[in-house]
């Protein structure tokens, strides 16, 4: 997907006659969007916002060492034998060039799929060649201008790491981390990052003064002839539009929340950094019990980390996660934080975790493994409850939150008068189609639109196979339910005839 | 691409006349030949810069297209007969791309001595490329011979019309080796006289036990590319050639035929030379003006220009020429800053060596040595903040306002001197505001060296009544590195304890995170630290008990 930025300007920190002005240039090509306010906290901010930057440049995909004087000696050694088969070659290629008059194959989709695969290997490893020798060119490939809305109660910042595994929102209270704005325009747009804008974080001080604005000037006078006006044009790849706006879907889904002291995070964090999994299992397994202390185990030395607070919710099984290692981008909060709150799914799916840090939270949004298929959908459709939205029903709660913004599951309910499980759909739609955005602490749907532009099912990709499988199966009624029994822990056991075959679910 | 039989002549008149940009790629989907001749025969003729343009811009797509044989023998016989210079260089690189051979590996064996071994051979394979092999091995020579009678007839305008043709070649026309010598016109201009190639009626081979690599420049007309006219020629080779080969080629011709005269060439070339995307051509520009004339009458301006190149190896002879020529007081103090903090190695050495024989005195020049803050590279970063905080920290010029950028600096050498100047004795070692300042820092040397501090002092001047619990909190909870300071850490909270039990509340959250540390030596040092509070201060049991439960102080206290 091809994604135009246009900027006026770079964002920057600048000096003023009573102190210092972060000035962030937002997107030109999208809604204007504007804020201006002074930064309360300016410490804080700086590590909340470092944090969110360790987000999005973390790529802990496995990287082959570099061998590239090895490789050129093994390739000025083969260039023998290639000739063989270049001369080869040069006979199968006239024979292409002799079909070239013939209809399109069947499998051009596949040839065309195998291609750019191809590219996208070329395009990564190249990335991580820039990545580790020239960071500015690098993060000319990266589409890491991370998405800023200024919403009625807050501002946030969301970001989606090149390993595409890891979401991050940074969620800053509008009256406590801001002081009064001068000029607010609500809306959502992306912002002019780059690596010096890093650095300018780091030179924020609490003396003086700083104001933290998003500067709207460009939306009224910014043409391409105008000095410092620069635009770019970001060919995104296939999986991480689809990637960032499933882990946001997956924040809509029932899971269980768990606390965690600092104290545990740091020894989990200190406990990773030193040490690496060498062997598998390497999950971080939560041992959850009702009205005992929470226990995280660390696979495979099976450390135990046994946190002060209790579990309080209902009955379950331990719950893997993996990826531990992307949690290290939750360091720097560490000295800020008060607690944290994690929210799991199930076993190897999306974790989340969001440091409490006042009037900042920062929530880390990890996928069940560092290693993602984006390109296919994941099965998160088939643990949510099983309701389908209308399309009209769809459009009424977008303008629902559209038009106040912010509103949570109980007043989406009230307003349309459709039950949990319907509205649940159709915000998790919302979710999973970039227009909206759930806010896990608040537990509130936000409005706020991930593209300019209405993200297509292209983008969305098809559905999981399974699911579609489901589908037909209930559109032809082919389910017989032979009994139903209510749990005592919970939950309902239903035996059935699915196509003449017996199921328990 | 299958031709479209369907496209009427009128359609291609239509968008020729109107100079469409959909032109040439409706003109290849042409195929009959009537038409296509028909049509050649207007447009050569036709006056318009346009068509004449057209005409390159077709020549120009061999490698993506099939070039069609009617058009191609009426622009070639129209070119040869208005001796048109230009255009005729395209044909020869056209026609020089258009037989491509391909190295052929064969396993010989001879049954007497049971012995095998490879030969190798280069071979014409089949290809879609118009005319059969001998027409393209004609038009490859007729194209040549214009240039070769041109060199007879007119020598003086034969370098130029044949680096029009030599322009042309691009990297992509020589990708293997062997593709060098099907270009039958180029190995004739540039290698005719070497003797690793031997020449055939058509076509070129290197002699046997000879390499390509051998190659040295051996141009046909050697004493035409001998003489003064040349060298303008040789150096807008240099510079607009889009083949490496070329380039190479010239510059090697200009190395060894006009060394003397290129003492001579324009500073503005040179810069040129210096902006080219090829480091070779950078390189033989640092290269030219090392033996260039009347270096040190050169404006600073100029000089800041040559600086400007990227490539180290070049930058690295100009910085070292710049050393040597130009007399330090002529560049000012604020111009070697600007080297000073330049992010390439030798352009920010240059500018700290210029800096090192400074004298500097008058206080206006502190903001301009404040600002080697700056700095970017690491090569020199340490010694250029000793130097300037040796002027700007001194106890009749200190300014903490010029003095916490280098605290503050990106580079950890410049942070690192900047902390190794901040010594007892020093202007800013007793200023609170320096200090508390330093107590923002994000930077984990810098929290260290804090820690480090106040071991040494007991009490920071800028860090006020209450102890720095952030900045004990920031080194206990850092997981990267610190694990002696984070010892160091808890002996202070332990100490602030004892003399500040009401602060207990504060700082006993900061202990638990050492207490309950999965890292054991961090376990133990918090286990020391709390018993040894508790030893001096008995008071802040209850609290403890609340802050950490999980301890049972009974038992230890007995």
């Amino acid at each position: 997907m091809n994604v135009t930025l246009a900027y006026l300007g770079h964002s920057d920190l600048k000096a003023t006659s009573t102190g210092q002005i972060l000035s962030l240039a937002p997107n030109l090509a999208r809604e204007a969007v504007a804020f201006d306010g002074p930064l309360l906290q300016p410490l804080r901010f700086r590590e909340a916002m470092s944090a969110l930057h360790d987000i999005v440049v973390s790529d802990l995909r496995h990287k082959p060492r570099d061998k590239a004087g090895y490789l050129a000696w093994k390739k000025s050694e083969e260039s023998r034998l290639n000739e063989i088969r270049r001369a080869a070659y040069a006979v199968a290629a006239e024979e292409m060039n002799a079909r070239q008059a013939m209809p399109v194959p069947v499998d051009f989709t596949r040839q065309f799929e195998r291609a750019r695969k191809k590219y996208w290997n070329g395009r990564l490893e190249y990335s991580r060649y820039l990545q580790r020798h020239d960071v500015e060119t690098w993060r000319l490939l990266m589409p890491c201008d991370p998405v800023i809305t200024v919403a009625p109660d807050s501002l946030f910042f969301e970001c989606f790491s090149g390993d595409e595994s890891s979401y991050g929102c940074l969620n800053v209270d509008r009256e406590a981390g801001f002081g009064k704005s001068d000029s607010t325009q609500l809306g959502t747009t992306n912002v002019d990052y780059s690596w010096d804008l890093y650095h300018h974080f780091q030179a924020l001080r609490s003396y003086g003064e700083t104001r933290f604005s998003i500067d709207p000037a460009g939306f009224e006078v910014a043409t391409a002839s105008q000095p410092g006006y620069h635009e770019e044009k970001i060919d995104l790849p296939a999986g991480w539009l689809r990637g960032f706006m499933q882990l946001q879907s997956a924040m809509t889904l029932p899971g269980i929340k768990v606390m965690l002291s600092r104290e545990t995070v740091y020894s989990l964090l200190a406990w990773l950094k030193r040490n690496k999994a060498r062997i598998s299992p390497r999950a971080i397994r939560f041992e959850l019990v009702a009205g005992a202390p929470i226990k995280i185990v660390l696979e495979p030395w099976n450390i135990e980390l046994i946190d002060r607070h209790v579990y309080d919710g209902p009955p379950t099984e331990p719950v893997r996660v993996w990826g531990g290692r992307r949690l290290l981008s939750l360091a720097r909060t560490l000295p800020l934080a008060e607690s944290f709150d994690v929210h799991l799914l199930g076993t190897g799916l999306p974790h989340f975790w969001v440091a409490r840090m006042g009037e900042m939270r920062l929530t880390l949004g990890l996928s069940g493994w560092t290693v993602n298929d984006w390109t296919r959908s994941a099965a998160l459709d088939l643990i949510a409850p099983p309701a389908e939205a209308s399309a009209a029903f769809i459009d009424r709660v977008a303008g629902i939150l559209r038009e106040k913004r912010t509103a949570s599951a109980r007043a989406v309910e009230l307003a349309t008068g459709e039950s949990p499980a319907l509205v649940g759909a159709a915000t998790r739609h919302l979710a999973h189609t970039g227009q909206a955005i759930y806010d896990l602490t608040a537990g509130l749907y936000r409005w706020r639109q991930i593209m300019p532009q209405a993200v297509g099912e292209a983008e969305i990709g098809p559905p999981h196979e399974e699911l579609v499988g489901l589908q037909k199966i209930l559109e032809h009624r082919r389910i017989e339910i032979e009994s139903s029994v209510d749990m005592p822990t919970g939950g309902r056991v239903v035996m059935a005839k699915v196509d003449g075959s017996h199921a328990i679910f | 691409m299958a031709g479209d039989p369907s496209i009427p002549s009128l359609m291609l008149d239509e968008l020729f006349s109107s100079q469409s940009e959909q032109f040439l790629s409706t003109l290849h989907r042409v195929t009959d030949g009537r038409m296509l001749a028909a049509f050649a025969e207007m447009w050569k003729k036709d006056p318009r810069p346009w068509a004449r343009a057209q005409i390159f811009a077709y020549l120009d797509e061999t490698a993506e297209r099939l070039l069609s044989k009617p058009l191609l023998k009426r622009f070639f016989k129209h070119a040869e007969e208005r001796a048109d210079d230009e255009l005729m260089a395209a044909f020869l690189v056209t026609f020089d791309t258009f037989v491509r051979r391909v190295r052929q590996v064969r396993v010989r064996y001879d049954w007497q001595s049971q012995s095998s071994w490879r030969e190798e051979s280069l071979k014409s394979p089949r290809d879609r490329r118009p005319f059969s092999y001998h027409t393209r091995y004609y038009l490859r020579r007729r194209a040549w011979r214009y240039f070769r009678r041109l060199g007879f007839q007119q020598p003086a305008k034969y370098c130029a019309a044949i680096s029009m043709a030599l322009r042309r070649y691009a990297d992509e026309d020589f990708a293997k080796g062997e593709n060098i010598l099907d270009s039958w016109g180029l190995v004739h201009a540039l290698f005719h006289g070497d003797e690793a190639l031997e020449f055939t009626v058509s076509k070129v081979n290197v002699k046997p036990g000879r390499d390509l690599a051998e190659l040295m420049p051996a141009p046909y007309f050697l004493k035409l590319w001998q003489e003064t006219a040349a060298i303008g020629v040789l150096l807008d080779l240099v510079l607009m050639a889009a083949s490496r080969l070329v380039r190479t080629w010239a510059m090697g011709m200009l190395r060894r035929h006009h060394g003397r005269q290129l003492r001579d060439i324009t500073i503005d070339r040179l810069l040129k030379f210096l902006e080219h995307d090829d480091e070779e051509v950078q390189q033989f520009a640092a290269e030219l003006l090392e033996h260039l004339g009347g270096l040190d009458r050169l404006p600073i301006e100029t000089w800041f220009q040559l600086l400007s190149t990227r490539n180290l190896t070049a930058l690295e002879t100009i910085a070292q020429l710049m050393l040597r020529e130009v007399n330090s007081a002529r560049v000012t103090l604020q111009q070697c800053v600007d080297l000073a903090i330049a992010k390439q190695a030798p352009v920010a050495r240059l500018g700290w060596e210029l800096l090192r024989t400074r004298e500097v005195s008058g206080l206006a020049d502190l903001p301009e040595i404040a600002r080697l803050a700056d700095a970017k590279a690491s090569a020199v970063a340490m010694e250029l903040t000793r130097w300037a905080l040796g002027i700007v920290g001194t106890a009749e010029r200190y300014d903490i306002e010029r003095v916490i950028p280098f605290f503050d600096s990106l580079l950890a050498g410049v942070r690192g001197a900047a902390w190794a100047w901040l010594i007892e004795g020093c202007a800013g070692y007793n200023d609170a505001a320096l200090w508390s300042r330093l107590l923002e820092s994000p930077y984990d040397d810098a929290k260290f060296h804090l820690i480090a501090a106040l071991e040494m002092r007991a009490k920071l001047p800028g860090a006020g009544a209450d102890p720095p619990a952030a900045l004990w909190c920031g080194v206990l909870l850092n997981i990267h590195r610190g694990g002696r300071q984070k010892l160091t850490a808890l002996r202070q909270i332990s100490r602030a304890l004892v003399e500040h039990p009401e602060r207990a509340e504060s700082l006993l959250p900061v202990m638990a995170v050492a207490l309950r540390s999965v890292r054991p030596p961090e376990a133990r040092a918090g286990l020391t630290a709390i018993v040894g509070a508790l030893d001096a201060s008995p008071q802040i049991a209850p609290l403890v008990a609340r802050y950490l439960p999980d301890l049972r102080i009974e038992e230890v206290i007995a």
